[in-house]
């Protein structure tokens, strides 16, 4: 009986793995035609010329701050000096109970207004307009605190311009971010409603007054090999995946929206904690229903850069979260998954993130459990173990070899061989120990979500957590 | 005369560089907002070509910051900007920038404009 | 074979061929970069390129290999973008010298569609009209990129006449650039394209071409083109007579405000078109819109209010003065909305001075506005020792003492707002 269901286990397990290794390796390939046409565009697509271009569309940069004194200035500063035309930067202030609203208003010579709010948003009470007497395109919207995507619903409130970037208020863009980002906008402007770029690690490189001055790779393992993740979760995967028109992830640190779009599907949802990903399924939810044509593109250059955690214990905490917010998402939008009606959404592209993304988790864990077990108890022979081993770590390595490759190939950040050397390495360490601790915590988030632990934690008291990605990582 | 080039472009450097050192002006350099207003601080250079967009610190505050310093509020600045649109133009000369030129540039204007931004400089100081 | 085996083999396959095709390709870069030893080569050239340009020498740098070429090339190419003028002119005329364009104009013929993209886009940057007839004869290029590269250097050459072509050859098939790309050729046609322009715009069977024209031809500040673009306000395609309503107002034409002021009051049509055109008035400037103005301003909706009030902010004392003579009929909602942009453009501070001194109506603005919750400049001044300040601080208390509630409308306010 148990041997029955050992075997049993072990098919699935092994059929998950193999089902992964291709369908990866599909969306990879899909993602390879992408960034060379994203290439190709590029060498003649020529930066400059938006930068001084009448058509560039003008952009709100919107973030949202809690406690962040220290940091705060620099950022807002190298937010503020992006090569753009025409752009303001929105920063609301969620109720911090530290000096970064005195820091600001001192930093940037700050003064009150009365302007008038645009409420179409609802959001926790505004306590005042703040604008800077030296930048005419900074403004502050304090708040009372809510959490950040309530606070982000408030700057898009008081955002000016027809399209709002919806930043991290810690996360570096490089000079150029906006006017690469911003480039499917001016090509399709009637269709595309929201554009995404790359987020890199940042920590290894060299950062001076909030721009990144020298790319270099984290000197400690954790950090590593999240590199190695976002390679494999940003350019192998979500270039493929905007191709088919089924882009299920703009990152929290970095993404651009048409603003009346967003507020049309209400902004950002403050009750779940699935963010930037519970809102971009309820867009493409709302366009599918209204049967209009859209796109939601993404952007292969990398242009945004933010910190990893480096201990265990935010690393977990985070990923609990993400997996949470991904369960909760998938909930709510149940009648979505596998439904025709939302065209290559529902058919493929959520599908394909219940399958691997939230039920993965719990396969990997069944194989890594119940496998060596068996085999210990000499349910399994040899051969049936390895199988797994190989398969399981086999599929690992070769995806994260071709993400690296696809990222070689079209934008050679990582120029010396050491670097290089050592994100190989990480290739293969990261699937030894890291993989399997994060198939924990994912297991863990669903399980605090089923037991109703729907908030954010402990963790929201010390601010926004680094906060990147959302739940794709962890792809296999 | 003594003049700083800050745009963060290498070519455009290079070029209003060459230019104004083939005039016969000592040229300074800067990449940045920061360098531009410590070189500007320390040099103490007659006129100043600035580009708006720059890291660290755009043109616009440099400008903001140059003429709150007593040495240097009567330095001559001129803008030289990617953007041509009304309100950058306006914007500069609100900050205090006394030339606007919008690229693409012709070098021989340059010349021309700062030459003479220089001797109204010398003119006004000496009456 | 056992499925370990098979297993085993098509993962270390997969492995070797990512692994190898990535370290192959650096190799290859690697080798590339040291044969060219080209940072030191790069940054001489272009020096060179730019004492030439700026006319402290008088030759351009000599280029024997093809490598050296291809600096030469690039380095003409960079540094041509950030010219004008003279200096530009003197760089085509070397850079032809040089056989870059004809170079440029075989390359339009080659098999490789980067090749072909770089030709024309390096006609476009330093080419002239020589080059036009080689750059037509590539507008049916399969390669959408292509054709794109070539409408845009015929564009940029100033090659005339030729528009129709231009823009057949970009709305041939459902390319991803048509939009984007249209605008830009379109914008870098100039304003030698304007009656070409004016002609296409009553073209009916293209109505996304139709909409870049009429944005264009407001880039553009095409004077001669108003009439079609008033005519464009009562066009059936509604984002059509918002983008024209955005065009008159870059254009700046005293005539057409009558017209716009029309079209802001017609309660008939959609609120992104009152918006636009009550965005417009306040462009053009002209005093006598500032009463229509006052009226879309009481709007309920948000955005028409808001576009009204930007531009009563415009019209500057002619703005002011027709809300102050209307504060009374006025929602405190509206008034509170203009106090607000008022305030934006630092324009509150002089009018409570003027209130100050004495003048009736401003008074009754100042308090109004106080009243809807406008109080932080009040509140900035009430502190000073001056007439502002004391008049500030009797106009808060009043305030204070007066609470008159916001008007609850469903469309602009949700509940849920706390105070």
């Amino acid at each position: 009986m148990t041997q029955e269901l050992v075997l049993w286990v072990n098919r699935i397990v092994l059929g998950y793995f193999a089902l992964i290794l291709v369908s990866y390796t599909g969306v990879t390939i899909l993602s390879s035609i992408q960034v060379r046409r994203y290439y190709r565009r590029l060498v003649h697509a020529r930066l400059q010329r938006s930068v001084r271009s009448r058509l560039t569309p003008p952009i709100s940069i919107c973030t949202a701050a809690y406690n962040e004194a220290e940091v705060i200035v620099d950022a807002m500063r190298s937010m503020l000096s992006l090569r753009y035309p025409e752009h303001e930067v929105v920063l609301a202030n969620d109720g911090s109970t530290d000096t970064t609203l005195e820091r600001m208003i001192d930093a940037f010579a700050m003064y009150r207004v009365d302007q008038p709010e645009n409420t179409r948003l609802k959001t926790a009470a505004v306590r005042g307009v703040w604008r800077s007497r030296t930048h005419s395109n900074l403004m502050i919207v304090d708040k009372e605190n809510g959490g950040k995507c309530d606070a982000l619903n408030a700057a898009i409130n008081f955002a000016r311009y027809p399209l709002v970037c919806c930043v991290d208020a810690d996360s570096l863009l490089e000079p150029e971010a906006l006017v690469t980002v911003v480039r499917p906008f001016i090509e399709r402007p009637d269709r595309t409603i929201a554009a995404a770029g790359i987020i890199r690690i940042s920590n290894g490189c060299e950062v001076t007054r909030g721009h990144v001055t020298k790319v270099g790779l984290p000197r400690q393992w954790l950090p590593m090999c999240q590199t190695v993740e976002y390679l494999r979760a940003f350019t192998a995967a979500r270039t493929g995946w905007s191709l088919v028109n089924s882009l299920l992830i703009v990152s929290g640190a970095f993404g651009i929206f048409r603003k009346d779009a967003v507020i049309d599907v209400g902004g950002y949802a403050t009750d779940t904690i699935g963010e930037d990903f519970e809102l971009i399924v309820r867009m493409h939810r709302r366009m599918r229903e209204l049967k209009r044509p859209y796109h939601i593109a993404f952007v292969p250059d990398p242009v945004c850069w933010t910190e990893a955690p480096v201990n265990l214990g935010q690393l977990g905490g985070q990923r609990d979260r993400w997996h949470r917010g991904l369960t909760d998402t998938l909930v709510r939008h149940r009648r979505m998954i596998g439904n025709p009606r939302y065209g290559v959404v529902g058919v493929i592209g959520l599908p394909f993130f219940v399958l691997f993304e939230f039920l993965g988790a719990f396969v990997e864990a069944a194989g890594y459990i119940v496998l060596p077990l068996g085999f210990a108890f000499g349910y399994l022979n040899a051969s049936a173990a390895l199988l797994f081993l190989v398969l399981a770590i086999g599929s690992g390595v070769s995806l994260s070899l071709s993400a690296l490759l696809l990222e070689d190939m079209a934008f050679k950040k990582f120029g010396r061989w050491r670097d290089f050397g050592r994100l190989v390495l990480f290739c293969v360490i990261e699937n030894f120990g890291y993989r399997q601790l994060m198939t924990y915590y994912r297991v863990r988030g669903f399980v605090s979500y089923v037991r109703g632990d729907h908030g954010w934690g402990h963790i929201d008291r010390a601010g926004f957590a680094p906060d990147a990605l959302q739940p794709d990582v962890g792809m296999r | 005369m003594k003049v700083l080039v800050a745009d963060d472009s290498m070519v455009v450097r290079r070029l209003v560089c060459a230019r104004l050192a083939a005039d016969g002006h000592e040229v300074f350099e800067a990449e940045d907002g920061q360098a531009a207003v410590d070189v500007a601080l320390r040099e103490r250079p007659d006129v100043i070509v600035l580009d708006r967009q720059m890291p660290k610190m755009d043109g616009f505050e440099v400008c903001t910051r140059l003429r709150q310093d007593t040495t240097l509020r009567s330095v001559g600045i001129l803008m030289l900007t990617d953007n041509r649109g009304e309100h950058t133009l306006i914007e500069s000369l609100e900050r205090g920038a006394d030339e606007f030129m919008s690229k693409p540039f012709s070098p021989r204007e340059l010349s021309v404009r700062v030459r003479l931004l220089g001797s109204r400089q010398t003119l006004a100081q000496t009456s | 074979m056992s499925p370990l085996t098979i297993a085993l083999i098509g993962v270390a396959g997969l492995v070797l061929l990512n692994l190898g095709t990535a370290v192959a390709m650096r190799l290859l870069l690697a080798y590339q970069r040291l044969r060219e030893r080209s940072a030191r080569m790069r940054m001489r050239m272009r020096e060179s390129v730019a004492a030439f340009a700026v006319e402290i020498t008088d030759e351009l740098p000599r280029a024997r290999t093809s490598f050296e070429r291809r600096l030469l090339r690039e380095a003409m190419l960079e540094t041509a973008h950030e010219l004008s003028g003279s200096a530009f002119d003197r760089l085509a005329v070397s850079f032809a010298d040089r056989g870059f364009i004809a170079e440029a104009e075989r390359s339009l013929r080659s098999p490789r569609v980067l090749q072909r993209i770089r030709g024309a886009e390096t006609i476009g940057e330093l080419g002239g009209l020589e080059s036009v007839p080689a750059l037509r004869r590539r507008l049916g290029d399969r390669d959408p990129l292509v054709r794109f590269a070539c409408t845009h250097a015929l564009t940029r050459v100033g090659a005339e006449g030729l528009l129709d072509e231009v823009l057949a050859a970009l709305s041939e098939g459902e390319t991803v650039f048509s939009q984007g790309a249209l605008a830009e050729v379109l914008l870098d046609s100039g304003p030698d394209s304007v009656s070409e322009l004016r002609a296409l715009l009553g073209d009916p069977r293209h109505p996304p071409r139709r909409r870049l024209i009429v944005v264009v031809l407001g880039e553009l500040r095409a004077f001669e083109a108003v009439p079609e673009l008033v005519a464009a306000l009562d066009d059936p395609d509604v984002e059509l007579c918002a983008r024209a309503c955005h065009a008159l107002g870059k254009i700046g034409d005293p005539e057409s405000a009558e017209p716009l002021v029309a079209v802001a009051m017609d309660g008939a049509r959609p609120w992104f078109v009152r918006t636009a055109a009550a965005g417009a008035c306040g462009q053009i400037g002209d005093p006598r819109t500032a009463d229509t103005l006052v009226d879309v301003l009481d709007s309920e909706e948000w955005y028409p209010r808001n576009a009204a009030a930007a531009s009563l902010v415009q019209l500057g004392d002619a703005g002011l003065a027709a809300v102050c003579s209307r504060v009374d009929s006025l929602e405190p909602e509206s008034v509170a909305h203009y106090w607000g942009l008022l305030d934006a453009a630092g324009a509150t501070a002089p009018a409570i001075d003027r209130a100050a001194a004495g003048e009736r109506r401003v008074r009754r603005f100042v308090t109004a506005a106080a009243r809807a919750g406008a109080t932080a400049r009040l509140e900035e001044l009430a502190g000073r020792d001056t007439p502002s300040g004391r008049y500030a601080i009797g106009v808060l208390r009043a305030a204070a003492h007066d609470t008159q509630p916001a008007r609850a409308t469903p469309a602009s306010r949700p509940e849920a707002v706390a105070t």
